[in-house]
């Protein structure tokens, strides 16, 4: 057996060792991460609107039984802190008094629910005192905060724009579009 | 504590270039290593007889992964700074199949067009010349596509949201189909092989 | 041939795959981002469009996108891009592999394979700007990253080269 041999051997060992403690650790979030789970919305909607790396989408409980089981997992995870957003403020409430019901102590709601979350922080408007403060905020967390009172010809950061293919784009540090592509 | 890398390096910045280059420099090593620069190897993929770009480009994707699971896990990686690229479901089935079909004439991909460039072959650099004319006419047209090239916009939306199962389990979906490939991939090799053999007078 | 000129073997597919699968997860871990060759190719693109008419480039969405400040020289791709050059050059010298030559199969002239190279680039460059990228930006990085239009790309592409690679076997005998 060559040494080669030995070692693709080794190397599919390791990654199938791997694989199979990923399959088993399930997130990649760190152990004290918060995990963010999704509220209502149906997946096609879920799917377009902006949503948190390692959101899981969990639809609110209907008349169904199936859709308990999901809320039940998570109620269970009782030392996982939770933030619980929707779209409107309707159905992350709803999913809260729920894992309160089950004994959740930990849940919380994004208060305004998504929407709020765009408007306030990932899209804020900058404008008086708290435009540094409000800029901070957002880019810390990805986002493209936009100046209101800016004069078109004036040296401020140039506003995010909305691309024709309906994409936003974020601005780094230094206040330029950031350009992800491949 | 938050995770330490990415490392918070400004766009266009000096920093952010040498990284830009460093990672290059491996990019093209490994490449060429691997022989990908060959148009008559990468072609003997499609051909059945040599599948060294499909074992490249899955060990590449399943040791990334794995890589990028682990270290986000141990918090040593904050996934939420990585770029995922967002889904645009029609143009890129469509610009998959247009782009197949381009990289069967050609022998080679874009990267791998640079390599064989760098290296002396001149087909490499006809490869090169006509993707950025492609690209150079392509971008000029696009207003009159836009409808098309911005449909089915998905966002960043990946396999394991879509299957609805957690990032792990689909890693271990993906390994093991990859592992399964390149067993089926060394018979193929052998088999076409034998074929060849029995072939000659 | 002496034994300086004889170029070294190949590498192992698999563990050229892993090394570039390191280099791929340092580009993460470092960059925050991934591999990729097709923008630096439309950075380039969207230069030179706006050196031969400045108007131009500003005009175009797609090109507008890809103007960099400072120049081409300042894009992390376009770098990118030249150290894959620099390091296939070094790494061909170092393995015997450098040497002018035009690689196509024996019943195939230098213009046909000359032609068909640059005809299938031109595809893959109205492929990529479709894709939001190429092997190396989606099916590499993307692939990595679980990115669902990623996979997408990866299936069809595959698909089709299979199929023209058929239909144009004749050419490599």
């Amino acid at each position: 057996m060559t040494a080669i041999r030995t070692l693709h051997q080794t190397l599919a060992i390791a990654a199938a060792g791997l694989a199979l403690l990923a399959a088993a650790a399930g997130t990649p979030s760190p152990r004290d991460a918060e995990p963010f789970a999704r509220a209502g919305a149906d997946a096609e909607a879920a799917a377009s609107t902006p949503r948190v790396v390692g959101a899981r989408l969990l639809p609110v409980p209907s008349a169904e039984p199936a859709d308990f089981a999901r809320l039940d997992s998570l109620a269970a995870q009782r030392d996982q802190t939770l933030v619980l957003y929707s779209d409107d403020d309707v159905r992350d409430t709803q999913a809260w008094a729920n894992l309160a019901a089950l004994g959740h102590d930990r849940a919380y709601v994004l208060s305004g629910g998504m929407d709020a979350w765009t408007e306030e922080v990932m899209e804020a408007a900058l404008r008086g005192d708290s435009a540094d403060y409000v800029a901070a905020l957002s880019r810390y967390f990805g986002g493209a905060p936009r100046r209101e009172d800016a004069h078109p010809m004036s040296a401020a950061p140039p506003s995010p724009r909305v691309r024709a293919d309906g994409e936003r784009r974020e601005t780094d540090a230094f206040g330029e579009p950031v350009r992800r592509g491949c | 504590m938050s995770a330490p890398l990415p490392l918070a390096l400004a766009a266009g910045s000096t920093g952010a270039l040498a990284v830009a280059f460093a990672i290059g420099v491996g990019f093209g090593w490994c490449l060429e290593r691997a022989g990908l620069g060959s148009a008559r190897k990468l072609m003997g993929q499609f051909h059945l007889t040599d599948l060294a770009v499909f074992k490249v480009m899955f060990s590449a994707i399943v040791t990334a992964m794995l890589g990028l699971f682990w270290l986000s896990r141990f918090g040593v990686v904050d996934l939420s700074r990585v770029y995922v690229p967002e889904t645009f479901v029609g143009p890129q089935l469509a610009g998959g199949v247009i782009f197949g079909a381009g990289m069967a004439l050609a022998g080679l991909c874009p990267g791998t067009s640079c390599v064989a460039a760098a290296t002396g072959r001149v087909d490499g650099i006809a490869v090169v010349a006509g993707f950025f004319a492609g690209i150079l006419t392509t971008a000029l047209a696009l207003p009159t596509i836009a409808l098309f090239y911005g449909s089915g916009a998905r966002g960043g939306v990946t396999l394991d949201s879509v299957l609805d199962t957690s990032q792990g389990v689909m890693i271990l979906v993906v390994v093991t189909i990859a592992m399964a490939g390149f067993v089926a991939a060394d018979r193929i090799e052998r088999l076409m092989a034998r074929s060849v053999a029995e072939a000659e007078p | 041939m002496s034994a300086r000129t004889v170029p070294r073997p190949y590498a192992d597919p698999y563990l050229a795959g892993v090394g570039l699968g390191l280099v791929l997860l340092a580009s993460f871990v470092l960059a925050g981002r991934g591999l990729g060759a097709s923008g630096a190719f439309a950075t380039a693109a969207a230069a030179a469009v706006n050196a031969a008419a400045p108007g131009a480039a500003a005009g175009n969405t797609f090109l507008a996108e890809h103007l960099t400040t400072g120049g081409p020289l300042r894009d992390w791709l376009v770098v990118e891009i030249v150290g894959v050059i620099v390091g296939g050059f070094v790494s061909a010298v170092l393995a015997r592999r450098i040497g002018g030559r035009v690689e196509r199969g024996a019943h195939a002239s230098v213009r046909q394979r000359l032609a068909s190279a640059a005809g299938g680039g031109a595809l893959m460059g109205l492929g990529a700007i479709l894709a939001r990228g190429c092997t190396s930006g989606q099916a590499l990085t993307g692939g990595a990253l679980l990115s669902l239009g990623a996979w997408l790309f990866i299936g069809a592409a595959f698909a089709s080269a299979y199929l023209v690679a058929f239909a144009t076997r004749g050419s490599w005998r």
